[in-house]
């Protein structure tokens, strides 16, 4: 072979993977209508679950969700580049304020709630503790069972990957701020376990593990304990599920299960009819029945 | 020359001479040509598309990885300093990614990463070695034959099947057997990594040992030494550098090993050295938290990061081994 060509075979060589890279590319979209949903990591898959359903009865509508918290995606509502923002938590007043300054009339739609049980395993005599006795414990000041008038073995802590919305809840809701008003952080011993089910299954056969999970999941499971939680220690405690294995959802509605929260969309109140529709479509029989697909918790009656 | 010998094939097929200059030979010679010439590009793409992906990977993982260095800085990778209320400087070690206040030490992930991959290369290197010893030394031609593919079979064991036995019945076992501080902890972890490195380091070794030429042996049995003895005073010190070069391999690809870790270590971002405790690996780290990300944040790119810290330390292992069975070829070529 004559030295030149090897100079050739390269130009062909990359010729030819330019052009299946070319090939790679996606078609435009131009001519769908598009609905921007932007907002809580909580909600994105709950958010995309909808959006799938609901391009499946609309084909001309495409929403795209993305997520990158609750405050994204309210700032990218007030700045106007998202149509719908998710949200896990109202809007702040600044928020509101920022709102009105600009001219822009909010609508706030509840869509679902999102409630956490917190798992034992079964062969562990505690069934209920107060909010401030679980932070103590998931923060790892409790370390103990003895502590909390359980046996004498050590606690060992399980949770979810810090990305993950019940992560931040649980931190925020149960772990609560310390006294100079920062964030409380999980203890660094606390396992990482991959979706709920690993958890669920690592506190079923570890008899000094304490776990935390949606309630949809875990009130089907026979294998590991829910514990009744109570807001202080002069309240009543309150199990999140009945005795039958059912959700009891009257006692998240009403708040009495105290780790529960409100799930919030929010739009503008001249938003395109398609968004309009696809807020209405969340709140039907059948957007709420993927709610409880989805393991969260439906809107009340 | 193909082109020429295909050309003289296709002429004799059609049962006629054709002198090589008339118009119909040279068309068949055109065509060959175009076809041999097609073909061997197609083959040649095929080969460089390896090259151009890993090039292609490699340029993007820098790039957004090194974004991470200008978001975050390269001190706050290692530790993080906090006055405490004494005046006293204190470093803080610890991953907490999706803090209000973020802390990005690797420390922890990297500690992790060894507290599972150093007992896993120890047991793999035991039970590894012993097994390219029989294979090579011990064992006769049937019995070899028979071993070998079933010892790499289990290198093509699925590790999420391995992550979830050593994750139901591994840990439940030791559980009941050690009672450790944490039901998953690193050693349950290096124990199911090793199903994986054994029959890398077996496979290798036994190639090393393999490569030793049989004069070696039977200068050592016409010494009268033993069998015991030629392989450990003769065979292994001969490949040593072969079999070193497997368990750097071995050790390589426990650091990059995912799925096992991920299951059944416990993911504890721990800085811990005790084996019974829950830890985390870098590997874990970014698939744990990767799939949930927000893009473009700055635990984005702090996750790309990890992946240039364990794509350099695999690189420079690979290097080293692939240097150590290349040396060791070229000195047993001219032995």
């Amino acid at each position: 072979m004559k030295k030149g060509t090897i100079l050739s075979d390269i130009l062909i060589i990359l010729l030819v993977s330019s052009f299946i890279f070319i090939g790679c590319r996606k078609k435009s979209e131009a001519e769908k209508a598009v609905i921007t949903v932007k907002g809580s990591d909580t909600m994105v898959n709950l958010s995309q679950r909808w959006a799938e359903e609901y391009m499946k009865k609309n084909p001309s509508i495409s929403i795209q969700v993305t997520g990158g918290g609750s405050g994204t995606g309210i700032a990218a509502l007030l700045n106007g580049t998202t149509d719908i923002a998710n949200a896990s938590r109202e809007m702040k007043d600044v928020e509101m304020e920022k709102a009105k300054s600009s001219g822009l009339n909010l609508e706030q739609h509840k869509v679902a709630l999102d409630g956490l049980a917190v798992i034992v395993s079964p062969e562990n005599p505690i069934s209920e503790l107060t909010i401030a006795q679980l932070s103590d414990i998931f923060t790892g000041k409790t370390t103990n069972w003895k502590e909390l008038g359980g046996k004498n073995l050590p606690i060992v802590l399980y949770g979810r990957e810090n990305s993950s919305g019940t992560y931040e809840f649980f931190k925020e809701h149960v772990l609560g701020k310390d006294k100079n008003g920062n964030q409380n952080e999980y203890a660094s011993s606390t396992q990482v376990l991959q979706g709920t089910a690993a958890l669920g299954e690592a506190v079923a056969r570890d008899i000094k593990g304490i776990g935390y999970g949606g309630v949809g999941y875990f009130a089907q499971r026979k294998d590991v304990k829910i514990l009744s939680v109570k807001e202080n220690k002069d309240s009543q405690a309150y199990s999140p599920v009945g005795d039958g294995g059912q959700v009891m959802y009257e006692l998240i509605w009403s708040k009495k299960y105290p780790i529960s929260r409100y799930l919030y969309c929010y739009a503008n109140s001249n938003l395109k009819r398609e968004g309009k529709a696809f807020l209405d479509f969340i709140v039907s029989p059948d957007g709420q029945n993927l709610v409880k697909q989805m393991e969260y918790i439906p809107l009340p009656k | 020359m193909d082109a020429e010998i295909l050309k003289k094939n296709e002429s004799s097929l059609a049962g006629e001479k054709i002198s090589p200059e008339s118009p119909f030979a040279k068309k068949i010679a055109k065509t060959t040509r175009i076809k041999e010439a097609l073909i061997k590009y197609f083959f040649a793409v095929n080969g460089v598309m390896a090259l151009v992906f890993i090039i292609l990977i490699f340029i993007f993982l820098f790039k957004e990885g090194f974004k991470a260095l200008e978001h975050i800085g390269l001190l706050e990778f290692l530790f993080r300093s906090q006055g405490s209320a004494g005046g006293a400087v204190q470093k803080i070690y610890e991953w907490y990614p999706t803090s209000s206040d973020p802390k990005y030490s690797l420390i922890p992930l990297i500690t992790g990463t060894l507290v599972i991959s150093l007992p896993a290369t120890i047991i793999s290197t035991i039970f590894g070695v012993a097994a390219g010893v029989y294979l090579s030394e011990v064992a006769n031609p049937k019995a070899k034959e028979f071993l070998k593919p079933v010892i790499e079979l289990f290198a093509g064991i699925p590790t999420v099947v391995l992550g979830f036995v050593m994750l139901v019945i591994g840990a439940t076992f030791f559980n009941d057997l050690l009672n450790p501080a944490n039901r998953l902890n690193a050693f349950i972890a290096a124990l199911g990594l090793s199903f994986v490195i054994v029959p890398v380091i077996a496979s290798l070794s036994e190639d090393a040992l393999h490569s030793i030429p049989d004069d070696l042996r039977m200068a050592a049995y016409g010494l009268g030494a033993t069998k015991w003895q030629t392989i450990s005073r003769v065979i292994l010190p001969a490949a040593f550098s072969g079999v070193s070069a497997s368990i750097i391999l071995g050790f390589g690809r426990a650091i990059g090993e995912t799925m096992i870790v991920l299951m059944a270590s416990g993911n504890a971002a721990n800085l811990t050295f005790n084996v019974f405790k829950s830890v985390r690996t870098m590997t874990a780290t970014i698939a744990a938290e990767m799939g949930e990300v927000s893009h473009g944040s700055d635990h984005y790119y702090a996750l790309f990061f990890i992946g240039i810290v364990l794509f350099t330390i695999t690189f420079i292992l690979n290097l080293i081994a692939e240097i150590i069975i290349n040396k060791m070829r070229k000195k047993n070529r001219f032995s």
